[in-house]
């Protein structure tokens, strides 16, 4: 079968695929799990042989922790493979394990849940490999409209708050006036033009650089968040978010879009377009 | 753990290691939990090290990564976690526009081949990601190589038209003048 499909497939759909080359496993990681998987084989073949001993586990795992942790603290330098598989062998195989093994990263000790099927999702998780949501930026990285509260008629606004990534809410003419005074001193005056460069870049952007696209949206709204264009912009960064996936985020903007724009001319179409992810 | 079982283990790691780190990320497991994933599967095989036979432990650990990444997501659904959700876009600027818009991309590859079965993401990632040729993909899968192409063509239909529909989604609308 030949490899021709990948040359058929659109430009986006060309670097979604090879997005995958992406994929491969750095140097660090490697190093990480070769100490891992040799610690976690040693905890497994000690639980095999002990079971009947798990009341023992947690001491064994603060034992190794303590040793492991001990050897980090007083600046040992990167432990080498072998002498981790050392410690681990004679802390675990020294005492009867169970369950938890704990082991020294570069920086940091870290419990390593010994790999069994009672592993829970929790144990698995890393935060700090997390990219972070809309809600986990600082709110200086926000648009200014984020501070405000919403309408009090605003059904969305709970949902919002449990997913963690709120789209902007309006701002109340009081505070739109007190932010375009700010504004003024601030930042130079955008013309009208710039407007329109902006949207068009916007919209050509949507389907061959939608992140791109995003992001430039978020540039319009807080640098012309009152503009009468407002109902462009946010239809064109809808279409990107479905784009890019981000099916929930778009219908999050599309609830705003209504409580924003209700009379626009746009409605339809922004419901059409969540309607055709469903389908 | 003898020490014989011990160089075996090391010695199978470092030569698959990153292939099952690759292939278990490929097939359906977060990055996040790509690392304890691919533990998982070595401590499988370690377990299993005495009943190997020893001829092509490739296959061998394909198969078990594939069964410890189906459980994976099994565990995962049963909690509702949404497996495909691209990472969400920041709001930094600058150099690390290239790298964002990367993960933007694998995020939208995670979910266009969420629509595919197991058997077709299976053969999609070792032909299409891993650029297998089909001959050794049936290998490592163990299924005829005529099962192979089918699967494939199955599933290169099933991404193209999910990525094709999210285009379509979002025609081009008359631009602002």
């Amino acid at each position: 079968m030949s490899d021709d499909w990948q040359d058929a497939l659109t430009p986006f759909a060309r670097e979604v695929i090879a997005s995958a080359e992406d994929d491969a496993c750095d140097d660090g990681a490697f190093e990480r799990m070769n100490k891992k998987v040799v610690a976690a084989a040693v905890v497994a073949a000690s639980t095999g042989a002990a079971a009947s001993a798990a009341a023992a586990s947690t001491a064994a795992g603060t034992a190794a922790a303590a040793t492991a942790s001990l050897a980090t603290k007083a600046g040992v330098p990167t432990i080498g493979a072998v002498f981790f598989k050392l410690l681990a062998a004679v802390a675990v195989g020294s005492t009867v394990v169970g369950g938890v093994l704990w082991s020294t990263s570069e920086d940091e000790t870290t419990a390593v849940s010994a790999p069994t099927s009672s592993a829970t999702p929790e144990e698995l998780e890393h935060d700090e490999t997390r990219t972070p949501s809309v809600s986990d930026l600082p709110e200086t990285q926000l648009p200014a409209e984020e501070e405000e509260e919403a309408p009090a008629s605003d059904g969305v606004t709970e949902d919002r708050e449990e997913e963690g990534a709120a789209p902007p809410r309006r701002p109340n003419a009081r505070v739109v006036e007190e932010r375009h005074e700010a504004q003024d001193e601030a930042v130079p005056a955008a013309s009208l033009g710039d407007e329109l460069r902006l949207l068009r870049e916007l919209s050509r952007s949507v389907q061959t650089r939608p992140a791109h696209a995003v992001r430039l949206a978020e540039e319009h709204e807080a640098r012309f968040g009152e503009s009468d264009l407002g109902p462009e912009r946010e239809l064109h960064r809808i279409r990107a978010l479905i784009v890019l996936a981000r099916d929930a985020e778009a219908a999050r903007f599309r609830d705003r879009f209504h409580v924003s724009f209700p009379s626009s001319p746009y409605g339809p179409r922004v419901d059409a377009l969540i309607t055709g992810i469903d389908r | 753990m003898s020490t014989g079982q011990q160089d075996r283990l090391e010695a199978l790691f470092s030569e698959h290691g990153r292939f099952v780190y690759r292939v278990a990320r490929r097939l359906g497991t977060p990055a996040r939990d790509v690392e304890d994933v691919t533990q998982e599967v070595f401590v499988v095989a370690f377990r299993k090290l005495s009943d190997f036979d020893g001829a092509s432990p490739r296959g061998w650990l394909f198969r078990i990564t594939s069964r410890v990444v189906s459980d994976y997501r099994k565990r995962a659904s049963t909690r509702n976690e949404d497996l495909a959700a691209p990472l969400p876009e920041e709001c930094s600027r600058g150099s690390q526009d290239e790298e964002i818009w990367k993960r933007q991309m694998r995020g939208a590859l995670d979910e266009a081949m969420d629509a595919l079965k197991p058997a077709e993401r299976e053969v999609f990632t070792l032909y299409q990601l891993e650029k297998l040729s089909m001959r050794e993909c049936v290998e490592l899968i163990g299924c005829p190589e005529q099962t192979g192409y089918s699967r494939l063509k199955s599933a290169r239909e099933k991404v193209r038209r999910r990525l094709s529909t999210r285009l379509s989604l979002v025609a081009p609308l008359e631009e602002v003048s």
